[in-house]
């Protein structure tokens, strides 16, 4: 038994308690109403890509290189050719993948479907998406055990090399410029300076993000296809939910003026 | 002239590092695949409840705090190095507050409850002052603190009643000292 004293104290505390998490789920929940950010409700009905689904390539606005931002530079090219350089774009994705406890929402992929026109050399796919916890970055991971990305091998070789003073390389800060408009409803992030944060953590964010074209395998596989038309899934495996998710576009350099990508994205069920 | 005595004996000052020190090692022992934000605060509460029944002493919790939060921080154990171990300090020192205000009475199951659950909450306020302070947008902390404020709370009110079921056993066993009636 506790005394008085400290029972009344007890009783007052859990009382406290009780009222904070009433609070914060009240917050909450009135904070996505207000916002809808895409994929809350598990539906990532928004508007993002539809403001622009078609890309010339004057969209793709970096490059001429090989690697993408992480903590340390990832090549874009499969390990074979990781020297190989690309033009790259990022665009935002409808949508965000959920993975973690079924028990707690609505589990599922983005689905994004792809068609180029006059494709020459290869094209690359990867994505980042933004944690909503920590405020970092993950990206899909490039190298060793549970890598993922894919791959779409165009035409001929593509026109001639780029001159030196066309190269314009992702800056070392990490600041990109968006090829498409965010989707509707994401306030507060300023899509002409999107900046990429990453957690200092070797290897660290790289295993939540995935790309594949088999739901049954959610952890990803690299692949590379003739196809100019097709489809593959965004999945997402870790705890900490994704909030914002973009795809990042590589292509060989020198595209002619005819070179187009057409693209679309949507959330997908977990079975989908 | 006699030498100042210390504020911790040094058994007691054993009993704190060794209490600090187990926090790291389950933390790095246990991998729960819950995917539930606040979930490790199940096992991290009993360890620093444990210290501050034994030693009875204001800032005892403070001081395995410190020692936690130091040794996670060197360890890289969180992505955010030496910021993390400001959590580590809220946590203990909630304990160390809560410590005075119910007495010490870790023993009772409900005074457990609401010490592990209000400790592991000021753990994850103090991770949200410390993410807000990093540039992280507060639309998104504000709609994920729902769900986390009550998995925090459900997680360290669990842990803090297998503390007070363990430090009750302890007292009546003679084992460590038992509360003023």
């Amino acid at each position: 038994m506790v005394s008085p004293a400290v029972r009344k104290k007890l009783v007052i505390a859990i009382l406290l308690l009780g009222a904070f998490a009433v609070a914060a789920v009240l917050m909450q929940v009135a904070a996505q109403y207000l916002t809808a950010l895409p994929g809350v409700q598990g539906t990532g009905a928004t508007t993002g890509l539809e403001e622009k689904s078609a890309f010339s390539a004057a969209d793709f606005i970096y490059g001429p290189q090989s690697w993408r931002p992480y903590q340390t530079r990832l090549d874009i090219g499969t390990v074979a050719y990781a020297n190989r350089t690309y033009v790259l774009m990022f665009i935002p994705l409808n949508g965000t993948p959920f993975g973690g406890n079924p028990a707690l929402h609505q589990r599922g992929s983005v689905r994004v479907h792809y068609t180029f026109e006059n494709l020459t050399g290869e094209a690359a796919f990867h994505v980042y998406g933004f944690r909503q916890l920590d405020g970092l970055w993950v990206t899909n991971r490039q190298e060793e055990f549970g890598t993922s990305g894919y791959y779409v091998i165009g035409g001929d070789s593509p026109a001639g090399p780029i001159p030196v003073a066309a190269s314009h390389p992702v800056p070392d800060t990490y600041t990109i410029q968006l090829s498409s408009g965010l989707p509707a409803g994401i306030e507060g992030i300023d899509a002409s300076s999107l900046t990429f944060h990453f957690t200092q953590r070797p290897g660290s964010g790289l295993d939540s993000l995935h790309i594949t074209t088999d739901l049954a395998r959610k952890k990803g596989e690299v692949i590379t296809t003739p196809l100019q038309e097709g489809t593959f899934y965004v999945t997402h495996t870790g705890g900490n939910p994704i909030k914002v998710l973009i795809l990042m576009v590589a292509v060989s350099p020198g595209q002619p003026d005819d070179f187009r990508v057409h693209l679309a994205s949507e959330f997908a069920g977990e079975t989908s | 002239m006699n030498p100042r005595k210390p504020y911790f004996s040094l058994y007691e000052l054993s009993i704190l590092s060794i209490c600090g020190g187990l926090i790291f090692v389950l933390k790095t022992a246990f991998k729960i695949p819950l995917h539930l934000p606040g979930h490790s605060g199940i096992f991290w509460v009993i360890p620093v409840m444990f210290a501050v029944a034994v030693v009875r002493k204001p800032g005892s919790g403070t001081y395995v705090g410190v020692i936690s939060g130091l040794l996670t921080a060197f360890f890289g154990m969180d992505p955010l190095g030496m910021m993390d171990s400001i959590t580590y300090l809220a946590l203990g020192v909630a304990v160390d507050i809560e410590g005075v205000i119910f007495r010490y009475r870790f023993d009772h199951p409900a005074i457990g409850f609401v010490v592990g659950a209000s400790s592991n909450i000021a753990k994850m306020l103090v991770n949200y002052a410390i993410q807000l302070a990093l540039g992280v947008l507060p639309v998104f902390i504000i709609l994920g603190i729902g769900i986390t404020s009550v998995t925090h709370l459900v997680f360290g009110g669990i842990g803090g009643i297998i503390a007070a079921v363990i430090i009750a056993r302890l007292m009546k066993a003679g084992i460590i000292a038992g509360h003023e009636s």
